[in-house]
């Protein structure tokens, strides 16, 4: 993308963490209209499910309206947004094993306990007959083994690898021991690597 | 076959325990926690055993892949538009 591209987006950007600023409730929804589709996006690849996926985007707006104050406009204000969703999602997500009273995304791992990593098993969807058809499958096949991973594996993938935190915003946002959290982070990378196996070699190909 | 390609050959086959070695140090490579001796080590052993040279780039290429395509955009159905438009404009949390 060209920076003439980029540019109007970041005006677009300014004007609305002004607007948010100033307590513009009508901001909100420019808010979901430039950045909607990609916030929906991280709501659903974290919960899996729609309608929990709803709830977490009005927890999401709640929060960008009480954080605004705090974005220093270090970070771009899309990885903020995102940041903001992940969390709202993360906590969803808490609250829903303490109801469940399931494995707790709190509970103490190591190498020898740690929960239990199907083999992920991609559908084989034949050749691709183009570059553009490949990178779209590519795509697919890569949301698709996420999709896969148990949720605790699934969680730490998506902090860690897609929105970049730092493992210490990790660590604080599951209440994972850093031993516990590389583990379950190497673990899901490689179930993730062995599932991807014959789109890793198209890859080489396509930056070689 | 000279000399030189045979011992080639036996190097690109790699040393057992160095490969096990690369396995169990994979994560702290990637992610650069590895004392430097130790990392300049494995780094060499990358230059003679292409297994896990290979092994060793297809799993930094699974987090490349993992970052670049996990989060799509996914347009929000009309219902919740809708319905994020009415939370915004009701809540009374959004003052």
């Amino acid at each position: 993308m060209t920076s003439n591209a980029e540019s109007p987006v970041r005006n677009d950007d300014e004007s609305l963490v002004r607007r948010l600023k100033a307590r513009d409730r009508n901001a909100l929804e420019d808010l979901l209209r430039l950045h909607g589709a990609k916030l929906y996006g991280v709501a659903l690849q974290f919960m899996r499910n729609e309608n929990e996926a709803r709830e977490v985007m009005q927890d999401a707006l709640v929060s960008v309206w009480n954080k605004i104050g705090s974005f220093e406009g270090k970070s771009a204000f899309t990885s903020w947004l995102y940041r903001v969703t992940a969390n709202a999602a993360l906590m969803s997500l808490r609250k829903k094993k303490r109801r469940e009273n399931d494995i707790s995304l709190d509970a103490p791992v190591n190498d020898e306990d740690d929960i239990p990593l199907p083999a992920l098993r991609l559908r084989d969807k034949g050749p691709s007959p183009d570059n553009v058809a490949l990178t779209d499958e590519l795509g697919d096949q890569v949301r698709a083994a996420i999709d896969q991973l148990p949720e605790p594996y699934r969680v730490v993938v998506l902090l860690r690898d897609v929105e970049e935190l730092p493992m210490t915003e990790v660590m604080e946002a599951t209440g994972l021991s850093e031993p516990a959290l590389k583990s379950r982070l190497h673990r899901a990378r490689l179930a993730l690597r062995e599932a991807l196996l014959p789109y890793l070699k198209g890859e080489d190909k396509q930056t070689s | 076959m000279s000399i030189k390609n045979i011992v080639g050959f036996f190097r690109h086959l790699g040393h057992p325990c160095e490969c096990a070695r690369t396995k169990k140090l994979l994560y702290e490579f990637v992610e650069g926690e590895l004392d430097p001796e130790v990392h300049r080590k494995l780094e060499q052993h990358l230059g003679d055993c292409r297994g896990c040279l290979e092994y060793v780039n297809s799993y930094r290429r699974t987090i490349v892949l993992t970052h670049r395509h996990a989060l799509p955009e996914t347009p929000m159905p009309a219902e919740l538009k809708q319905r994020l438009h009415d939370f915004i404009q009701q809540n009374p949390n959004l003052k």
